[in-house]
């Protein structure tokens, strides 16, 4: 598992400022150009924003690249909930 | 007067093996599920040929209610593929019975005219550009004439193209729509049966008209995923560019099916990965490249089968994914294919694969040389059409052997492990694209 970098962390995502379930809607904001802000965390996102396997994907990727994190293999293309990842990112994050 | 319109989407595999494995193994479904799930372009583009007198619903066969329930129109028309057609012409019978004239179009319509005109009142033959009109006057006027033959070329002419009712969709549950930006695929290969029956050659919509017809149809869905209903989108790489061009304005997710030569020139791939395209579609057909010796008139498959591993790692380097296809049982196979399959998705970290039996549908010329070889199991058996099922003696192989050795190769590539092996690969190319 890869170790968590703070320095990016704080440089994109202002950790003193914003908890990371912010910093995780944000990204997925971003990645996939709809507002996620206020979305119930428990809201199943591939049906909501009718993403495909491969958008899945590309949000694991960008989570990965931009908190500096490697969710486990065997939770890739599962994690369909902001809930689910904050979760597995508990767990991953120092 | 009401027209109704009829599609049949979706398959069921018949080998009871493999029904069983779709069930417990991931992928295996996954993109029979989603082509079950997209609207009939063809169906569309009939409604939009069809003139403002007329009314027009348009419906998919599955949310059919029963016989009795059945709804009423003046005239039904119905598209089918060779794996339902037995359906269709059971949909059509019933109609019939209440008085109703049933029209048949669609690719099995093309391959077997004849079957399908003693099944039907009146049956169009190719595109229905050019020629729907016409029926529905001589519907109007009440004859109806048993056979007719739809344009074969220059259906994106101004003559022939309409565009296609998208608002029949509105309020619907689609979330994956299709456009078409080419008809046909001028590398004619010997299983292939639409390239050859559905146009005379390979045409290409201008690409304003493309734009057009997209912009269209994110008026109707919101947020939609379109899937090209192209046989080979990319093989013009000058009109390629311009069309990606002008794609990546529009801000949308897309799939298509092309060949190998989409990697040759970057800008092409740099335009895919900018203007949305999630995945492409490749027809691999074997990993070894003699055994696609003869697959086309001029050998093209075979020329380019030498750069299938560099040629998928440069794509999908650039963010798309590729779904690489295999044909299973082709007359150079033996049973050492599944292994070779096998080490082949391993090696080159396909995202997603798409394994299929050599099917001979009728009409095309692999029909013909098996049925002269005397290699059919049945003369017709358009059921078992699926592309999932065998309906051949393999020359170097058994029937359960080609059988058994795809139901090894299906546990091989999509059990969960493998699964995750090519997930994280795919998500490690996108880490180094994605700036923080």
């Amino acid at each position: 598992m890869e170790k968590y970098n703070d320095e990016n962390w704080l440089n994109n995502y202002g950790r003193d400022e914003m908890n990371t379930e912010t910093a995780l809607r944000n990204i997925i904001s971003e990645i996939t150009k709809r507002d996620v802000s206020a979305v119930d965390a428990g809201v199943d996102l591939v049906d909501y924003l009718a993403l495909d396997s491969i958008d899945g994907l590309r949000l694991v990727a960008a989570i990965e690249r931009k908190m500096n994190v490697t969710f486990p293999d065997e939770t890739l293309g599962k994690l369909h909930t902001i809930q689910g990842m904050l979760r597995v990112l508990e767990e991953i994050l120092p | 007067m009401k027209i109704g319109l009829i599609a049949m989407s979706g398959v069921r595999v018949r080998t009871e093996a493999l029904g069983k494995m779709g069930i417990t193994l991931p992928g295996f479904v996954n993109r029979g599920k989603v082509i079950a799930s997209l609207p009939s372009l063809g169906l569309l583009t009939v409604a939009a040929l069809t003139p403002e007198e007329f009314d027009v619903e348009y419906l998919e066969y599955d949310q059919l209610p029963d016989e009795g329930a059945l709804p009423d129109f003046d005239l039904v028309g119905i598209s089918s593929f060779t794996a339902r057609i037995n359906a269709a012409y059971r949909l059509s019978a019933m109609y019939r019975k209440r008085g109703t004239p049933v029209v048949l179009g669609g690719i099995h319509v093309a391959l077997a005219p004849d079957e399908a005109q003693a099944n039907a009142d009146a049956i169009v033959i190719g595109g229905a550009e050019g020629v729907w009109p016409q029926l529905l006057e001589d519907f109007k006027n009440g004859s109806l004439k048993p056979r007719y033959q739809g344009a074969m070329k220059d259906v994106f002419t101004p003559e022939n193209y309409v565009f296609p009712r998208f608002d029949l969709l509105e309020g619907r549950e689609y979330n994956r729509l299709t456009v078409q930006t080419s008809r046909g695929c001028p590398l004619r290969c010997d299983f292939c049966a639409a390239s050859m029956h559905i146009t005379s050659s390979f045409q290409q919509k201008p690409v304003e008209l493309v734009i057009r017809e997209i912009e269209a149809a994110k008026q109707v869905i919101d947020n939609p995923f379109f899937e090209f209903a192209d046989d080979n989108s990319f093989i013009n790489k000058k009109w390629s560019k311009k069309f990606l061009r002008r794609l990546v304005d529009l801000d949308i997710r897309w799939f298509t099916e092309t060949d190998i030569s989409v990697a040759e020139e970057d800008e092409v791939l740099d335009l895919l990965a900018e203007s949305g395209c999630r995945q492409i579609l490749i027809g691999l057909e074997s990993p070894v490249g003699k055994d696609l010796d003869g697959m086309n008139p001029n050998n093209w498959k075979l020329k380019h089968a030498d750069h299938y591993l560099e040629a998928i790692d440069k794509i999908q380097s650039h963010g798309v994914s590729v779904n690489g296809c295999f044909v299973l049982g082709l007359d150079n196979h033996d049973a050492t294919i599944f292994g070779k399959v096998r080490d082949f998705v391993e090696k080159s970290r396909l995202i997603e694969v798409q394994i299929t039996v050599m099917t001979p549908f009728p009409g095309t010329q692999l029909y013909e040389r098996l049925k002269n070889e005397g290699r059919l199991l049945q003369d017709e058996y358009w059921d078992r059409c699926t592309l999932f099922d065998v309906n051949f003696h393999p020359k170097h192989m058994t029937v359960a052997e080609l059988e058994s050795g795809m139901q090894w190769l299906f546990g091989e590539l999509y059990n969960e492990s493998a699964f995750q092996n090519r997930k994280r690969h795919f998500v490690n190319y996108m880490k180094e694209r994605i700036a923080i």
